[in-house]
């Protein structure tokens, strides 16, 4: 995050020279009066707004050092450190230890929920320290990596929550691929923290998947409403919601290089449609259709 | 302490789904409790069935570590010809030491034994869902009611915390049982599975006399909702007769006003090779929309019933809700 700020401060006022935002800048308060770009700090608010990625990966991998190296002693430190190096290779009964045998985040789990809070935290404290060195700009932290998580990932070794490297990492403020497995209530009820924690967000997004069929009909409509009244009742700050019909998943089957992305329910848990054998695709399809 | 647990009110649960939408109104948490008289041919939560905790095998998790092999006191698991355990259930008794030394979770336990209060706990968690939703607790398996105190309990704290009740049963258990759950509900999901008594002895292995008998004296001395929920099984219950049975019999308790068709799927089928068990019905695909639609309009001439296909509940409840929300 340091890195990130110190960059951006040092080369602030450079965009206006190859990439100026005239259209914005005129709607923008002060721009037009100081006759600057927003970009050159024409606007009277100017933000740099750091994005957080990879929080559930993050937040699983300090719960798996903490509960199985520190708390139960499985494996040390040194090992678990030589195994992501070596990308879980030959290691695979400890890499399914790491996500088998520590709780996620997004299972409504306290403890590890916990962890969100306390690394949003540290966050905000260097947040506060860039603030009080640059009180000119504003510094709001969000959570997101918008559609680049499989991009961010390729970047990323093996990590400690049994993520291979190079895997995608968890988009937005979702739960980390596939560990969602006490369904939408409760990754809503692991993503919300009290304001306090971010004081100044600019957007923490909670993606969930829902059967189409589940939203279909009156009361169907009444039950997603309950779902969005809830998240707001908890204090949640953004949740997008798709939803699966028959007809994606019947294109995902003939064309999945386009729905590499797409996740089904299964079962009480989210997967990759176009991962699952072919088998559980047919019934995935069957069960959409008839809405069980 | 041991005494104390002893006392405690627990019963045999396989599983608490949270965000259930198919069991009653709303946004719902539905608790399984294991053990079933039925033996359905059909049955989608075979690992329902037996009272006792049962180990499963999902081949498809397997890493092949064969931590198991080595870890089983009674020599029950062994290497098979694919290089990845398999399990002699003859000797096997399910002590659950494989299950500890599988990571990948491929051997599992269905079934753990649970207090009311660890099960309120989980319950608790999605208040603000069913307040939102009108939504709240169904108990079904298995067949809750083969541990009536433990529904009972279940059901009051719900019900003392605002939450709606629901019960799910196939009705197949001694009615004083039965009359003390559903005293504490809002709502029975009544399943009828066959309307002759001998198809009924044949696909469930049990007779239909006590079931009709307790769904007939909940219509008439309980309260609370009714819903019949039938299974449409092709071939089984799809015929004229059985489908004219069922319908006459609901019209004769009069006062059910709604019917729930459960099309077959066969999503539960792998559970029966992890448990070893045999599926009978591997051949059999799901119900065609004509069957559905004839079963639902004989239901509705007949009986006069709301029907709703596949139990979401997009017929009554939503005007239910909506009356509730001019009030």
């Amino acid at each position: 995050m340091d890195r990130a700020v110190e960059n951006k401060m040092r080369h602030y006022g450079e965009v206006a020279k190859i990439a100026p935002d005239p259209l914005l800048s005129a709607m923008m308060d002060d721009c037009l009066k100081k006759g600057l770009d927003m970009t050159e700090g024409g606007a009277k608010y100017i933000f740099y707004a750091p994005l957080v990625t990879g929080i559930a990966n993050c937040v699983d991998s300090l719960e798996a050092i903490r509960k199985l190296v520190f708390e139960e002693g499985q494996i040390t430190l040194g090992e678990l450190v030589e195994a992501t190096r070596q990308n879980f290779e030959g290691r695979e009964p400890l890499r399914q230890m790491l996500m088998n045998r520590a709780p996620k985040y997004g299972n409504d789990i306290e403890r590890v929920d916990a962890l969100v809070e306390r690394v949003l935290r540290d966050i905000v404290a260097r947040r506060d320290y860039w603030q009080e060195r640059y009180p000119r700009f504003r510094f709001p932290v969000g959570i997101g990596t918008f559609e680049s998580y499989a991009r961010f990932g390729n970047r990323v070794g093996a990590s400690a929550d049994g993520r291979l490297s190079q895997e995608t990492l968890s988009s937005n403020y979702s739960p980390s691929v596939g560990m969602d497995r006490s369904g939408p209530t409760a990754a809503i009820r692991s993503s919300v923290f009290p304001p306090s924690v971010l004081k100044y967000v600019c957007g923490c997004p909670l993606d969930l998947q829902i059967n189409s069929n589940e939203a279909a009909g009156d009361s169907g409509v009444e039950r997603l409403q309950a779902l969005i009244r809830s998240f707001l009742d908890l204090n949640g700050n953004i949740l997008t919601i798709t939803g699966v019909s028959e007809e994606l998943l019947r294109d995902a089957q003939k064309h999945p290089e386009r729905h590499r992305g797409l996740r089904v329910r299964l079962g009480g848990l989210s997967a990759y449609f176009v991962a699952l054998p072919p088998k559980h695709q047919a019934i995935m399809i069957e069960r959409v259709k008839h809405g069980v | 302490m041991s005494e104390n647990k002893r006392q405690e009110n627990t019963a045999m649960v396989f599983d608490v789904q949270r965000y259930s939408l198919h069991d009653g109104p709303g946004i719902r948490t539905l608790v399984f409790l294991k053990g079933c008289p039925l033996r359905c041919w059909w049955c989608q939560n075979p690992e329902g069935q037996s009272l006792q905790q049962e180990l499963a095998f999902n081949p498809e998790r397997c890493i092949s570590c064969l931590r198991c092999v080595a870890t089983c006191p009674r020599k029950a698991v062994s290497v098979s010809w694919d290089g990845r355990p398999t399990i002699d259930r003859s000797i096997c008794a399910a002590c659950g030491q494989c299950v500890e030394s599988c990571f990948a979770e491929a051997l599992f336990m269905y079934g753990k034994r649970k207090s009311v209060g660890e099960v309120m706990n989980e319950i608790i968690c999605d208040s603000v869902f069913y307040r939102n939703s009108g939504g709240g607790v169904t108990i079904g398996g298995g067949e809750p009611g083969l541990y009536p105190d433990f529904a009972v309990e279940v059901l009051r704290r719900s019900k003392d915390l605002g939450f709606h009740t629901a019960v799910e049963t196939s009705g197949d258990v001694p009615w004083r049982d039965l009359k003390r759950i559903l005293n504490c509900a809002d709502m029975v999901l009544f399943d009828i599975k066959t309307g002759t008594p001998g198809a009924h002895l044949k696909y469930t292995g049990r007779p239909n006399r006590r079931i009709q008998e307790n769904l007939r004296r909940s219509a008439e001395e309980l309260p609370l909702e009714i819903i019949a929920r039938i299974p449409v099984i092709p071939g089984v219950n799809t015929l004229a007769e059985e489908m004219d049975t069922i319908a006459d019999f609901i019209a004769s308790l009069k006062r059910i006003r709604e019917a729930h068709l459960l099309p077959y799927h066969s999503v539960g089928e792998s559970k029966y090779r992890w448990l070893g068990k045999l599926y009978r019905l591997s051949h059999l695909g799901a119900p065609s929309r004509e069957e559905l639609d004839t079963f639902a309009i004989i239901l509705r001439e007949r009986a006069g019933v709301e029907v709703d296909i596949g139990g979401l509940g997009r017929g009554r409840h939503s005007r239910m809700m909506r009356g509730e929300e001019q009030v």
